[in-house]
């Protein structure tokens, strides 16, 4: 019995002292991760994208999985925010989101051939969650009676394509390069 | 358009593109359809798609000047279907993009392995204007020499593949022709020169020929579309 007792012991202890460390070690990832978009961003493409290219998918999903929940939880505030400080982060989050998608995206043609397809349906899973967050940004608050933010609804997609429908590409297509 | 849409349409332009440079094909055939859906008639992404066709129909026949005696109805059937498809894409890009000149390359050659010499000429010669990118026109004059020699016009074919070492010296597609039509007149001398040219002319650090990457779509834009990707994500 007092074995028993002991052995419960030892495992809550083991989870008291585990549960900070695991914090700690996901703040820690977010903000190697954030350097590592800072990087990319001065221009070190090469060294940042064999870096991010170093790390697992389940890795980078987690960490950009912790800044979008963190995006959200203070967006969650914004009514107690002003205007100035609701843009500022929603443009830190745009940053981050677009930033990784890039990240990704070269990182992809640094690993293997076996992880490319892993690598680049990461990029594009990025390139979703900015749709998404394109999606919500425009949207009303969640407290006027709206479906907002908390709600996070499930057609995003659905709109988001409708959406591109009516996009019409030819205009901006003068200004591009055609390899010449 | 909002820069998003832009860059969601740079990004998937350039991963399409990654995809072609590593020969991921069934993944790229999947992609490249949903892209479509998402930027319906985009030209860039139909000549991706029409590539992809074309590179497949050349896996499939390799020689066609045999593909009577040693295929199938069926199979040449599927094989003529999948240039059609690859020129219909390629027609639609040219309609959307009447300056996207590898398209205009990409449809001549198809055309060209369709049997439609006529009609191959006359997009091949579109792609052979000077404001084409050098590669694309090349290709065109290597493509053009392909139809007259066709045609049975020699004189003709010399001249283009002739341009075609203008345009890239160091180019073994063109070497290799001439010397086939040397060969092919009993001229031995003049068919060695060019073969051992062609063969001096590359090794395993030089390949400066763009036949080489052909296959592989739009893989000779890597470079660039993934800077225009870092552009539009980072100013």
């Amino acid at each position: 019995m007092a074995s028993i007792t002991h052995a419960a012991l030892t495992a809550v202890l083991l989870v008291v002292a585990l549960v900070p460390l695991r914090g700690a070690t996901d703040s820690t990832s977010l903000e190697t991760y954030e350097a590592l978009l800072t990087r990319y961003a001065s221009g070190d493409y090469e060294g940042a994208a064999e870096a991010a290219a170093a790390m697992t998918a389940d890795e980078v999903r987690s960490v950009v999985a912790a800044a979008v929940h963190e995006a959200e939880q203070q967006r969650i505030q914004r009514r107690s925010l002003g205007a100035e400080e609701t843009d500022r982060l929603r443009a830190k989050e745009l940053r981050f989101l677009v930033r990784s998608v890039l990240l990704q995206t070269e990182a992809a043609t640094r690993v293997s051939r076996d992880r490319f397809i892993e690598r680049l349906s990461l990029a594009r899973e990025g390139l979703l969650r900015l749709w998404d967050f394109e999606q919500a940004s425009h949207m009303p608050p969640a407290d006027d009676g709206a479906p907002g933010l908390l709600y996070a609804p499930a057609p995003a997609r659905v709109t988001k394509r409708s959406w591109l429908k009516g996009a019409r590409w030819p205009p901006s297509r003068c200004s591009r390069g055609n390899g010449t | 358009m909002a820069p998003l849409q832009v860059f969601a349409w740079q990004w998937h332009v350039t991963a399409a593109t990654m995809l072609q440079a590593t020969h991921s094909f069934v993944p790229l055939e999947t992609f490249l359809g949903d892209a479509l859906r998402e930027f319906r008639g985009d030209p860039d992404l139909l000549l991706a798609r029409g590539s992809l066709d074309e590179t497949r129909a050349g896996v499939d026949v390799i020689d066609a000047s045999v593909a009577r005696d040693i295929y199938t109805d069926l199979h040449r059937n599927r094989h003529r279907a999948q240039l059609l498809q690859a020129a219909s894409d390629f027609g639609q890009a040219i309609r959307q993009e009447p300056t996207l000149y590898e398209a205009h390359l990409r449809l001549g050659r198809v055309r060209f392995l369709l049997g439609e010499h006529r009609r191959a000429e006359e997009a091949l010669r579109a792609a052979s204007v000077p404001g084409a990118p050098l590669l694309v026109r090349y290709l065109a004059a290597v493509f053009r020499g392909n139809v007259a020699e066709a045609r049975r016009d020699e004189a003709t074919a010399r001249r283009h593949y002739e341009r075609a070492l203008d345009l890239l010296p160091g180019a073994q597609a063109p070497m290799l022709a001439l010397s086939r039509m040397c060969d092919a007149r009993g001229d031995t001398a003049c068919a060695r020169r060019w073969l051992v040219a062609s063969l001096n002319a590359v090794d395993d650090t030089r390949r400066e020929d763009y036949w080489w990457t052909y296959p592989r779509g739009q893989t000779w834009r890597i470079a660039e579309r993934i800077a225009e990707l870092r552009r539009l994500g980072l100013e």
